[in-house]
């Protein structure tokens, strides 16, 4: 019985993926109509990736161009051996981490953000809490904003990427391993002490 | 499970991560251990908690970021042709078995040049007055004067339209930069073509980059018998995304939605929250609402 199910897993390609395989292949031959398809499908999901984890619009823009420059670049070696997606996100998950580490290296992180409007304090980009709420529970809740950013800066790179992608962007572990190029439990490793560094600075307030 | 394995557990517990057998230990433990099921819940706030950190992409940066794109992929494909160009230059030059070649066609030229010249003149009831431009002009012995005539001449060829000389004029009239009017009547006599690649090809082209809206609306219609196929539809959810002119966004949505498949859902939930012709948009949510879809991306 299991190995029936697991034959009509592996047979049933869903149709979404069947139609990104024919992009891939047009795009390959030089199509760029399909080209732009395939970046319109998961260019939102690279650039919010790359706007939670560099927290500067610039430098998203910036890993967004380099990312898809170089899928454009190199696509006619992609030989559907792993899924588009991971494939895609390998190449900015590299492009991120470099960036983290170099930043990490030059202690650039700060407690505020570059926008096209300018720099401003990372908290006050988050939602905000209805202004009919008690003062106490605004300030509270600030304090709790205060606290997310800073355990999130104290991650290292790897712990943070991992995080991003298996909290905001859904991706399985065994995906988010591919994409680094590790091992599904090196992954999990990770997640396990990201979510261990917010549970012992969050704890307590919650 | 220790209350240590549990702890470690919890959060890949929460991300739907463990196995089944595994998952199993561990709500067998939470039952009977009221400290680690508090850990639980402790831990479960704390991930909400960060849940409201996520930055939203704004959508201008998206866009921005498209353009960019776009032009940076451009120049990656012309560098790509210089290259190429280059290295037949090199291969050319690097064949001496051309050299032979070279003198023969240029006499060829020079005979073709030669003798079309004459059976040019003969066929005169085929040609228009000569359009004249003066390029450069000299004072000649005897007072006179000596100019540099530049010649256009206008030529009529009648002819089927399948004929190859006659579709390959066609094809380059269809990209006239200097005259929509007669992009827009090349296209119309065209696109009943639409089964030949070529002809397909400067459809899709004109409906993508055409800069007159009246040109790109004949491209549409000229593909509209062929919406179901992938190279059609694609361009189809690019247009109904990025045209500015809501009669070309209109015929996109028709097209797309009459042969609702699962690649256009996230098109229309991309099209929803920007569209703002009342058409266009409640044709977008029937239509998403009929196969079951979100109205919306998050």
């Amino acid at each position: 019985m299991l190995t029936g199910k697991g034959e009509a897993a592996t047979a049933f390609i869903p149709a979404a993926a069947l139609a990104e395989a024919d992009l891939i292949r047009a795009a390959q031959r030089g199509d760029q109509a399909a080209f732009e398809s395939l970046v319109r499908t998961h260019d939102q999901g690279v650039l919010r990736l790359a706007c939670n984890l560099l927290r500067s619009e610039q430098d998203a823009f910036d890993i967004y161009q380099e990312t898809f420059l170089r899928v454009y670049r190199n696509l006619h070696t992609f030989r559907f051996d792993c899924s588009f997606r991971t494939w895609l996100y390998r190449i900015v998950t590299n492009l991120c981490l470099d960036h983290l580490r170099k930043r990490k290296v030059r202690k650039e992180e700060s407690t505020t953000l570059c926008t096209s409007g300018g720099e401003v304090d990372r908290a006050s980009v988050l939602p905000a809490e209805n202004p009919h709420v008690d003062p106490q529970r605004n300030l509270m809740s600030q304090e709790l904003r205060g606290r997310i950013e800073r355990v999130l800066d104290d991650l290292t790179p790897r712990e943070r990427l991992v995080f991003e992608m298996r909290h905001f962007h859904g991706m399985r572990l065994r995906a988010i391993g591919e994409s680094l190029g590790t091992t599904e439990e090196a992954a999990k490793n990770c997640l396990f002490r990201a979510t261990q560094k917010m549970r012992t600075a969050l704890g307590d307030f919650l | 499970m220790t209350c240590a394995e549990a702890t470690r557990n919890i959060p890949l517990y929460l991300y739907q991560e463990l196995d089944f057998p595994c998952e199993e230990r561990l709500e067998t433990h939470l039952d009977q251990c009221p400290p680690c099921r508090e850990e639980l819940e402790k831990q479960r706030a704390v991930l909400r908690a960060v849940e409201s950190r996520q930055w939203p992409v704004d959508p201008q940066l998206l866009d921005a970021c498209r353009r960019e794109l776009h032009s940076r992929a451009a120049s990656v494909t012309a560098e790509r042709r210089s290259l190429r160009f280059r290295l037949l230059d090199w291969a050319r030059s690097g064949l001496p078995v051309m050299w032979t070649w070279r003198p023969l066609a240029a006499m060829a030229l020079l005979a073709v040049g030669f003798f079309g010249g004459r059976l040019f003149d003969r066929a005169a009831p085929g040609f228009e007055p000569a359009l004249l431009r003066v390029r450069d002009l000299s004072p000649s012995p005897g007072g006179g004067v000596r100019l540099v005539l530049e010649e256009v001449r206008l030529r009529t060829l009648t002819g089927p339209v399948d004929d190859d000389k006659i579709k390959s004029m066609l094809l380059t009239a269809a990209n006239d930069p200097a005259n929509p009017g007669l992009r827009a009547r090349t296209l119309d006599i065209l696109k009943d073509r639409c089964r030949q690649k070529d002809v397909r090809h400067a459809l899709l082209h004109a409906l993508r980059e055409d800069p007159n809206p009246g040109v790109r609306l004949k491209a549409i219609e000229g593909l509209k018998p062929f919406a179901r196929e992938p190279e059609i539809r694609s361009v189809l959810s690019q247009v109904l995304l990025a045209d500015d002119n809501p009669g070309v966004r209109t015929m996109a949505v028709d097209m797309l939605v009459e042969d609702m498949q699962t690649e256009v859902i996230g098109t229309l939930q991309e099209l929803i929250p920007r569209e703002n012709n009342p058409y266009i948009r409640q044709k977008s949510l029937n239509a998403l609402r009929e196969v079951n879809a979100s109205l919306e991306t998050f």
